[in-house]
């Protein structure tokens, strides 16, 4: 059994049509939040020890696309609601922290999130 | 316009052969750009069933012959470890109901288990499998070093398709991957087994002055390490674990695991500065990564640790936001017994003159006089593809303009992170053979307030004094005139560097301790351990074996230290469950 008749083609053609510029137009804006992530790092071949991109390079190692996040689960959110943690990111981070030492960088332990 | 019936219905196929076309040309385009790639992996011919027989015997009812596999090395590419579950959330986005299995590739059963647990990868099944399991596959780079993709049917044990996750991770990526059925089969067979030629010197008989297990604990298991201390009084013993950048502090009287150094939030912290659900979602993704690396004691109870800090930043490239994740290389000064910080410097980077880098994950440090060294590096392989030929010419080693300038062997920074000088130069058996910095590692010891230094596989230490001038060499070991693999560079230059490194460096000296009229230099040829004692008067040199396994346990040798009986080799015997601390005396 066909799927259209003949004289439906038009019809349907039409239809695709619409269909297609509906997709292409309303893709992007119903798309899912996601962020892009640019890792960079020297990345490369490392022989020993076989430790790859954690040095200081303007190579890019990965680049990884997230999306579908659901920000408010997990217990970093609880790390990061504490009015320490909070202090920590209102202050301003100075570029370079070359030469700070012990109480100049007044830095307060907090537990690892995990 | 007036189109025939026939043509008409015709286009009734417009929108899938629209989708195939796209499909197709996506698929061209990641082949393409996949086969360039820096990290390949290729079943080796005829391991079919032995794969086969593996993922029979791992009992899982699978809901398909298709099977998809991460194949992870536990955090030798811990960032890169942030595409996992991205990939798996995109696979299943795109309909794919397969199981998804994630085998964590490593002989530490119990550090790996802790591994897998701490990351919480959203595959169907996360297993530990040790590394006999890569004997059925030849990787690019020799060793399994960043996460792969894979895909395999369960039934014939065949490689369907793979894909390294360093590169890009996205739908399209994905998408590819999918309909990925190019079987990439094993070019070659794996490097052939070391030569078996006896090595040269005394065998030694073990004289083992002291040994005791180290206790480590369900939550901090160990796994292996490159970079370990003994405190100056020999109380206690640190050392950098390869699963968890941390560092463990086990006590020498009692093997007791005594404290735990990592990088805490403030730390994590220092460098970020995106909105906090972005730093979340990186986290959850185990994208964020903070590391120590070599470390040292300034005295009996604070170290000095290099480290890399996560720098997050909101990078806005025309229309384009993204985020970018750089390293901060930093310094780092904590007591044994504290996690709190007691201070950290940054690394400064080079005058923009300088092309090239530093690594500070191999660092040797002068704590009397505050001076780092860390080795210099620049230019290929470094990123995830092969080489570029539109590469610049100062950063293709197979250019003689790489070799004109900024060939340095170390970049000396102080306590604060302020860069001094360079010192040394990149040996010349390295530009000869154009190698470039393939290998980058080379390390300084300081004695009697004179510097030594070694690239570990020229066989040569270079002296400076005490302002770095450089006064004298001794030689350690002759290197045989240059071999040239019948490799063509141009077609195959990771292979090429890779094959060329292995025919002419036998030898790699792992530390060497100078006395007052000796030179001890441990070294590994051929894979076996040996010591060579050069008398500093008379040039004479005599070598000892030492075993590889003792007491049913692999040896592996870390670093020479002096104490109140002579010269130890404080060595590691390892078994996948147990690690033991040893001091071998050297005659």
């Amino acid at each position: 059994m066909p799927i259209y008749s003949r004289q439906n083609n038009a019809l349907a053609d039409r239809t695709l049509l619409y269909a297609v510029f509906l997709i292409l137009v309303l893709l992007p804006l119903t798309a899912n939040a996601k962020i892009v992530v640019k890792i960079y790092g020297k990345g490369g071949i490392q022989i020993i020890p076989p430790a790859v991109c954690p040095q200081q390079d303007p190579a890019l190692c990965a680049t990884i696309e997230i999306e579908d996040y659901n920000a408010s689960e997990g217990v970093v959110e609880d790390a990061f609601s504490s009015n320490k943690y909070q202090a920590l990111l209102a202050e301003p981070i100075p570029d370079g922290l070359t030469g700070m030492q012990g109480s100049d960088l007044q830095l307060e332990s907090l537990e690892p999130i995990e | 316009m007036t189109l025939s019936p026939k043509s008409r219905s015709g286009r009734g196929f417009l929108l899938p052969l629209f989708v195939l076309l796209v499909t197709l040309f996506a698929c061209c385009l990641s082949q393409i750009a996949w086969e360039r790639k820096l990290h390949q992996l290729h079943q080796i011919e005829n391991s079919h069933k032995t794969i086969a027989r593996f993922f029979k015997g791992l009992n899982i009812r699978y809901k398909s012959d298709t099977i998809y596999v991460f194949i992870v090395p536990p955090m030798v590419a811990a960032r890169i470890e942030g595409t996992i579950n991205p990939f798996i959330h995109y696979l299943r986005k795109q309909g794919v109901k397969e199981d998804v299995i994630l085998l964590a590739v490593s002989n530490k059963k119990r550090a790996a288990e802790r591994y897998l647990k701490r990351r919480n990868f959203e595959s169907d099944y996360s297993i530990v499998t040790n590394e006999k399991f890569l004997n059925s596959f030849e990787l690019s780079a020799g060793i399994l070093e960043v996460p792969f993709v894979t895909k395999f049917s369960v039934r014939s044990g065949e490689l369907l398709a793979s894909y390294s996750t360093d590169g890009v991770i996205d739908s399209s990526t994905v998408a590819a991957f999918i309909s990925d059925l190019s079987k990439p089969k094993s070019r070659r067979r794996p490097q052939a087994p070391a030569s078996k030629a006896r090595i040269k010197g005394a065998r030694y008989k073990p004289v083992c002055q002291k040994m005791l297990k180290l206790y480590d604990t369900e939550e901090y298991p160990l796994s292996t390490t490159y970079y370990i201390n003994v405190s100056p009084s020999g109380t206690y013993l640190s050392l950098m674990d390869h699963m968890t950048y941390y560092i463990y502090i086990f006590d020498l009287a009692t093997g007791r695991l005594v404290n735990v150094l990592f990088p805490d939030s403030s730390e994590e912290m220092m460098f970020v500065k995106v909105p906090v659900m972005v730093y979340q979602i990186l986290r959850q993704n185990n994208v964020l990564n903070s590391m120590y690396f070599s470390h040292d004691f300034c005295n009996d109870t604070t170290l000095i640790i290099t480290a890399s800090l996560p720098k997050v930043v909101t990078e806005v490239t025309g229309e384009d936001t993204n985020f970018g994740y750089h390293n901060v290389p930093v310094l780092i000064r904590k007591h044994i017994l504290d996690n709190k910080p007691m201070s950290c410097a940054r690394f400064q980077s080079f005058p923009d003159s300088v092309f090239g880098g530093f690594s500070h994950i191999g660092a040797s440090f002068d704590s009397r006089n505050q001076k780092v060294f860390l080795p210099f590096h620049k230019g290929w392989p470094a990123g995830s593809q092969l080489l570029d030929d539109n590469a610049a010419k100062e950063g293709n080693p197979f250019t003689d303009e790489f070799y004109q300038q900024n060939v340095h062997q170390f970049a000396v920074f102080n306590f604060d992170g302020e860069f001094v000088q360079f010192l040394g130069r990149l040996e010349k058996r390295f530009e000869e053979l154009k190698l470039g910095y393939l290998v980058s590692e080379g390390f300084v010891r300081i004695s009697g307030g004179v510097y030594y230094s070694s690239d570990r596989y020229s066989g040569k230490i270079h002296i400076y004094n005490q302002d770095l001038v450089l006064t004298d060499s001794i030689t350690v070991f002759e290197n045989p005139p240059p071999i040239i693999p019948a490799i063509d560079r141009s077609k195959e230059p990771l292979r090429y560097l890779l094959e060329t490194f292995r025919a002419n460096f036998r030898q790699r000296i792992v530390d060497f301790l100078i006395t007052r009229d000796l030179c001890y230099v441990l070294l590994l040829e051929e894979g076996w351990p040996v010591v060579c004692r050069l008398n500093l008067e008379d040039k004479r040199i005599r070598r000892f074996v030492l075993p590889r396994h003792f007491l049913g346990k692999e040896a592996k040798y870390h670093i020479l230290r002096k104490n109140e009986s002579g010269v130890v080799a404080v060595t590691l015997l390892e078994s996948p469950d147990e690690t033991f601390y040893c001091e071998f005396i050297i005659p």
